[in-house]
């Protein structure tokens, strides 16, 4: 046992320095509540509040200088972004800039790497925020929720403080106010330009600059049509969220809605990288096993496959890992762990960046107590 | 826990919330560093909870699931473009009243998981707070079980780092 389990140390401190959080009893009430309202006024939302935004849209064909590398930037703390940022540049870039009445937001994906196989994408988004005055006829209000619950934007702790102030002012003198919130992001879901949806990804974000947001997003393995291509055109949808507040001196009422802005549009080359497969064999507990290990500069993909039928036997409550190194002895960050049927098991890792020369590999049997039984598998590259 | 045979959908969110709401607020606090936003992140995940609750297969237990939600809820709120405005330094005046009063251990202990990466933070948290396995906790954060052994050994490491140096500084 550690010292932080020891005597239930972490829980027994955290529950004694937050006991003063304690949980709602209206909680489920409210819920329930604000669940059946949204399903009445669902349907007259959209027609209600139209959003009156005056667009003007500025879509930018350029060809990237590279000007400012994401991979670079986020290469200072990551050594595989820094590894392929030579090869990050972009065919062409589409940056988009729309003015509204919410203000300006402007985004372009910058870099992106790809390599028939994996998918890296970095962007940048400024002007995410802003805000505008909001006092609503009659019908918008009658289409609009009552709430009791404040915007984390109008918290005086938390929020823009002029805005904090004035909600403030507004509450204690008891008169009319309002504020619509806008926000800008960018869509989950990447595309290519025929519409095939890219898939799930990690992202690794930088947010120091006021107003902006940069982005690299690590595809996990893309879907076979995405792959193996000359070049790859990408599409991500930026779309921007209003939210409406409106005090009228004696209760609070929200509403809020959400509207696609622009695409950010790219086309990325494949890059010729070095692939290697790994291969080697090992007896574990009576089991001949097989593990082959295809590795790229971004992703190493081992396979564990039983040679006889069956793999090692081990304890219900037993799992098996993998350890992998390389000769300069970086052990690579897992990613992923399936067993797709009983005789495989498949681990995916973060490449290095650098193409590995030589792997060292070690099947763990890991119990539940932490106790790991080690089998070092000899492997080397092309079998 | 799973589901109970003949209960509502309302009367689950019920016991739900019962069960889990305190937990899930002081993990969401330490997550978020701020009580509305902690108490914003719990309604949350027990609203998209109470939605998917049809789709809910019991394939992994209610707590998993909720944790997963609640986990995911915290990701979107520190991503999202108004959070990285916010001051989210912690000092001992921003935390909550307390009901009892903590020792100079605790207060240390409670700062330095506020202080852990996202990614140690996490796996921390499920680990010790809610007393998750490791196997849980993959299934939670949809990442390997060595990532999680691997992160709960890092936050581990730095956490015995940040109370040596709190010691040796006095």
């Amino acid at each position: 046992m550690d010292e932080f389990r020891e005597n239930n140390r972490l829980r027994g401190a955290l529950d004694t320095t937050l006991s003063g959080l304690s949980g709602d009893p209206y909680l489920t009430r409210r819920i329930l509540r604000n669940e059946e309202a949204k399903l009445k006024a669902a349907k007259k939302l959209s027609a209600g509040f139209v959003f009156a935004l005056v667009i003007l849209l500025a879509a930018m064909s350029v060809v990237v200088a590279a000007a400012l590398n994401l991979f670079e930037t986020f290469g200072q703390t990551e050594r595989r972004f820094a590894e392929i940022a030579p090869q990050t540049v972009i065919q062409t870039e589409s940056a988009a800039i729309q003015s509204s009445k919410a203000g300006t937001v402007a985004a372009s994906i910058t870099n992106a790497y790809y390599d028939g196989e994996s998918l890296l994408i970095g962007y940048t988004i400024q002007g995410d925020i802003s805000f505008e005055p909001f006092s609503p006829t009659d019908e918008q209000l009658a289409q609009m929720n009552p709430t009791d619950d404040i915007p984390p934007w109008l918290n005086e702790k938390t929020g823009d403080s002029s805005l904090t102030q004035a909600w403030e002012a507004a509450k204690q003198a008891g008169t009319p106010w309002g504020v619509i919130r806008y926000r800008a992001a960018v869509s989950d879901h990447a595309c290519t330009d025929e519409g095939l949806d890219l898939g799930p990804w990690l992202e690794t974000e930088e947010t120091s600059a006021p107003n902006s947001l940069s982005a690299i997003r690590d595809f996990d393995s893309l879907p076979e049509a995405a792959q193996k291509r000359d070049s790859l055109s990408i599409r991500i949808d930026v779309y921007q969220s209003a939210v409406w507040f409106y005090f009228d001196g004696q209760s609070t009422y929200t509403t809020s809605e959400r509207v696609n802005l622009f695409p950010m549009t790219a086309t990325v080359d494949r890059i010729h990288r070095d692939s290697a497969q790994f291969m080697g064999f090992e007896t574990i507990n009576g089991s001949k096993i097989r593990l082959t290990i295809q590795a790229s500069e971004i992703r190493l993909t081992a396979s564990v496959t039983a040679a006889n039928g069956t793999l090692p036997s081990i304890s219900d409550d037993s799992w098996f890992d993998l350890l992998l190194t390389d000769e300069t002895g970086y052990a690579f960050s897992p990613e992923s762990f399936v067993m797709p049927d009983e005789q495989t098991l498949l681990f995916t890792f973060e490449g290095s960046g650098q193409m590995p020369l030589s792997l060292h590999a070690e099947l763990l049997i890991v119990r539940p107590s932490g106790e790991t039984e080690s089998f070092p598998i000899s492997v080397d590259i092309n079998g | 826990m799973t589901a109970i045979p003949n209960e509502s959908p309302q009367q689950r969110l019920g016991r739900l919330v019962e069960q889990y709401q305190t937990d899930l607020l002081r993990m969401c606090y330490i997550q978020l560093h701020d009580t509305a936003l902690a108490e914003d992140a719990v309604q949350e995940t027990f609203i998209k909870a109470y939605k998917a609750m049809s789709a809910f297969r019991g394939d992994c237990s209610e707590k998993t699931w909720l944790m997963r939600i609640a986990v995911n809820t915290c990701r979107d709120l520190l991503h999202s473009a108004w959070f990285r405005h916010l001051d989210r330094r912690i000092t001992p005046e921003h935390l909550p009243e307390p009901l009892v009063q903590p020792d100079e251990d605790a207060i240390n202990l409670t700062f330095e998981v506020m202080r852990l990466s996202q990614k140690d933070r996490e796996v921390i948290l499920l680990y010790y707070y809610e007393a998750m396995t490791t196997e849980e906790i993959a299934q939670t954060l949809g990442v390997a079980k060595s990532t999680v052994s691997t992160r709960l050994e890092q936050g581990r490491q730095k956490l015995r780092q940040a109370l040596e140096r709190r010691r040796s500084h006095g």
